[in-house]
């Protein structure tokens, strides 16, 4: 094949590697639109549209760089492309190509940014050898256990911290960095080569939200099939989707408490990185959001499984509403309990009562309430919509993020130095009461002309 | 006229589980060969083996002379491959694939993927994760036929198509078989597709190939044979070739393989019976081979 068509190959490849979803075109274009501006507007002195832009082209490295392990293993696993031509070469050079350009620039604009702590050579190195690391390992778990490699990342961090506080930048460990990204490559270059696939290994980044919606529900279904027991009631199996036995609750509980540890085990090490306002503030938004996606996760699988109690009970509409509301509420509570307990433990023995006691208690309160609005918020978008999931899953979000804009906002709780002024909690928590009970009051009206839907997306 | 595919003595095994168990066949130009099975006979297996995704526990698959594992980018060219589930990009469009393939493959006919792009009414501008499944396979099927290859290879690729698209594409189907150089193996459970475009059958049951063989000789080697005797039939007939008996009183409804005329009086004057010979549709044969 003459020049131009092998480039013509490589520029293919290279579109389906790093660009793959229509998202990422749309940031490219978006960080150039305001990189350039940027760029202008830096040569007379005003650098804040450049800082803007940056941060956007560093979210899109990010992002590219979460793709393109990802679309590496979907095109050698595919069974269509491997009778398409051999892509291992190609594939394995544009990866290679990519993170050692997305290195140097990262190196450049560290250097440039702070030029007194950070130099050039040692910045470089290290970082080339921390993305071959998080390049390779995204590879290899993921050609072997795809939903491993979601834990990824958190080695960026750890390695992150560890470097700044042991020093990892200084100038004497560079030989060994570049040793260590050689060898790395080098292994992920043999394993490449060697590695059979035994299925397509689909990116889950580059599906669209409503297959994502359906691939994790089969994971989740999966993995609760393991926690599951002898059923106490049928229609309350048939709302979470699988047993409502007690036994079954508590195998359930305490996965979920393991991965509550697990996770707060990673927040503690970054905890000690960081100073004391700014962990207490990080420690509960890790509070509040674990609550708030608890709430979350037990409200989608009662949304997918409305329909089935309607024609598996004795409940009219009117008796299934009060229904699902007690039965959401009390595994709400009893999802939260537990952690409550461990965490007071924690708070106090561990972490020297980093949380007050005022704090502690407005978390979960307000984590509380932020899943009560979202039942009924969530209802309404099943009434509305016709059931349909992937507009829960932006219009429970988006009325959350609004929320918590206002708290940012009335400087309650999440600023380094958050407002000590009760009165102002005691509003906010007053409107967002106010606003559950008129979502409840509509709930009630609405509800006995309801249509209940199967769930496709 | 050399074979595109030779399978000699082909096995295959997972774990403990043979799937494939001492295949011989022989696939040439020309030829359209509908592979047939019930539901886990080994039909994707055996596809899978001939193209050299997996290595024979034993036994040999070649394609034009080369070992089917062994094969490089040179003979991929010369083969179009449809799995029975796709295995396309999800945020890549229609028209992105065929830009991609495009790329890789030295001959395109731009033409028949126009054609077959309108026909088909493929929405190339959409990504392929939002695609319907038959849409995708529709995109799947083009992809295999865009570089006109001389075998392939399409495992169940009508599952998912609507009737009209299903028709289009068994008509494109008939136009590559007509150019000679060109061998087709499709695996189906609709056998009515299978009377309309093949020319030679492939029964797998249980790893073996239970018949191999053209269309139309399959169809005359089994007949079903009604016998009506003066006197009941014993519980059980042990006779050759019998695959299948249904037995009551002095009635009994036989169905043979390897069937010839010459055994019609044969039997008659065995069982003193007046005797029906019926032959059968494929569906029927297929149904009568796997009970």
């Amino acid at each position: 094949m003459n020049t131009q068509g092998i480039l013509n190959q490589y520029w293919r490849l290279i579109l389906v590697m790093l660009l793959p979803a229509r998202y990422v075109k749309w940031l490219g274009v978006l960080t150039l639109a305001v990189l350039i501006p940027g760029a202008i507007l830096n040569v007379f002195g005003h650098y804040i549209v450049l800082y803007i832009g940056s941060a956007f082209s560093l979210l899109l490295v990010m992002m590219v760089g979460m793709l393109v392990p990802g679309q590496m293993l979907a095109l050698r696993s595919s069974k269509q492309f491997q009778y398409m031509a051999d892509l291992r070469y190609p594939l394995f050079f544009i990866a290679l190509g990519f993170w050692l350009l997305v290195s140097f620039w990262l190196s450049i604009t560290l250097t440039l940014l702070n030029p007194k702590e950070f130099s050039f050579y040692s910045t470089f190195a290290l970082i080339t050898m921390t993305l071959t690391c998080v390049a390779v390992l995204f590879a290899v778990v993921g050609s072997y256990m795809q939903t491993a490699q979601g834990f990824v990342p958190l080695f960026v961090w750890l390695v992150f911290f560890s470097a700044k506080s042991t020093d990892l930048f200084s100038t004497e460990y560079v030989p060994s960095y570049w040793f260590i990204t050689l060898m790395l490559w080098t292994g992920m270059f043999i394993w490449w080569f060697r590695w059979q696939p035994q299925k397509y290994l689909i990116n889950f980044m580059t599906l669209s939200a409503a297959e994502m919606q359906r691939q994790q529900a089969n994971n989740v279904q999966a993995i609760t099939s393991v926690f599951s027991a002898i059923p106490n009631t049928l229609a309350g199996s048939l709302l979470v989707g699988v047993s409502d036995g007690i036994q079954a609750w508590l195998k359930r509980e305490l996965g979920q408490l393991v991965f509550f540890l697990l996770l707060l085990m990673f927040m503690l090490y970054w905890v000690r990185q960081t100073p004391a306002n700014a962990a207490s503030m990080m420690v509960s938004i890790y509070v509040f959001i674990y609550i708030c996606v608890r709430g979350g996760i037990i409200f989608q699988s009662f949304f997918r499984n409305l329909y089935r109690l309607w024609i598996n009970s004795n409940y009219s509409r009117e008796e299934m509403l009060a229904y699902f509301e007690k039965r959401y509420f009390l595994m709400l509570v009893v999802a939260m309990v537990p952690v409550t307990l461990v965490f007071v433990l924690i708070n106090h023995y561990l972490l020297n009562d980093l949380l007050g006691l005022f704090k502690g208690a407005y978390v979960l309160f307000i984590g509380f309430l932020f899943s009560s609005l979202a039942f009924y918020v969530g209802l309404f978008v099943y009434i509305k919509s016709a059931a349909s999931f992937v507009l829960l899953n932006w219009i429970s979000p988006i009325v959350n993020l609004g929320l918590i804009g206002i708290m940012v906002y009335l400087n309650i709780l999440w600023r380094p130095n958050p407002s000590h002024e009760h009165a102002s909690y005691l509003w906010f928590s007053g409107a967002l009461l106010m606003l559950i009970l008129l979502g409840r009051v509509w709930v009630q009206s609405s509800w006995k002309n309801v249509n209940f839907y199967r769930v496709k997306n | 006229m050399s074979a595109c595919v030779s399978l000699k003595n082909l096995q295959r095994q997972f774990s403990r589980v043979t799937v494939l168990n001492g295949i011989n066949a022989e696939v040439l130009p020309g030829q359209v060969i509908a592979l047939l099975g019930k539901n886990g006979a080994g039909k994707t297996t055996l596809l899978e083996t001939i193209l050299g995704f997996g290595f024979p526990s034993a036994g040999e698959a070649k394609l034009w002379q080369l070992d089917a594992t062994q094969i490089a980018g040179e003979t991929k060219q010369r083969i179009g491959f449809v799995p029975q589930q796709d295995e396309l990009l999800p945020s890549l469009t229609g028209s992105d694939h065929l830009k991609l393939f495009k790329s890789f493959r030295p001959h395109w006919n731009q033409l028949l993927v126009d054609k077959l792009i309108a026909e088909w009414a493929i929405p190339m501008t959409m990504a392929t994760g939002k695609m319907s499944v038959g849409q995708r396979q529709k995109l799947s099927i083009l992809l295999a036929l865009a570089h006109e290859p001389e075998l392939l290879i399409l495992d169940e690729p009508v599952a998912s198509l609507d009737p009209i698209a299903r028709r289009q594409f068994l008509q494109q189907l008939v136009d590559i078989a007509a150019d000679e150089n060109r061998a087709v193996i499709f695996s189906t459970h609709i056998v009515s597709d299978v009377e309309r475009v093949a020319n030679q059958v492939w029964m797998l049951r249980e790893g073996v190939l239970a018949y191999q063989g053209g269309l139309d000789e399959l169809k005359e080697s089994v007949a079903r044979v009604t016998l009506l005797a003066a006197e009941k039939f014993p519980e059980k007939l042990d006779l050759p070739d019998l695959i299948n008996q249904k037995i009551q009183g002095n009635s009994a409804q036989l169905t043979f393989i390897n069937w010839s005329a010459a055994r019609e009086q044969q039997l008659s004057n065995q069982f003193a019976a007046k005797i029906d010979v019926q032959y059968l549709s494929l569906e029927d044969i297929f149904l009568e081979m796997n009970p």
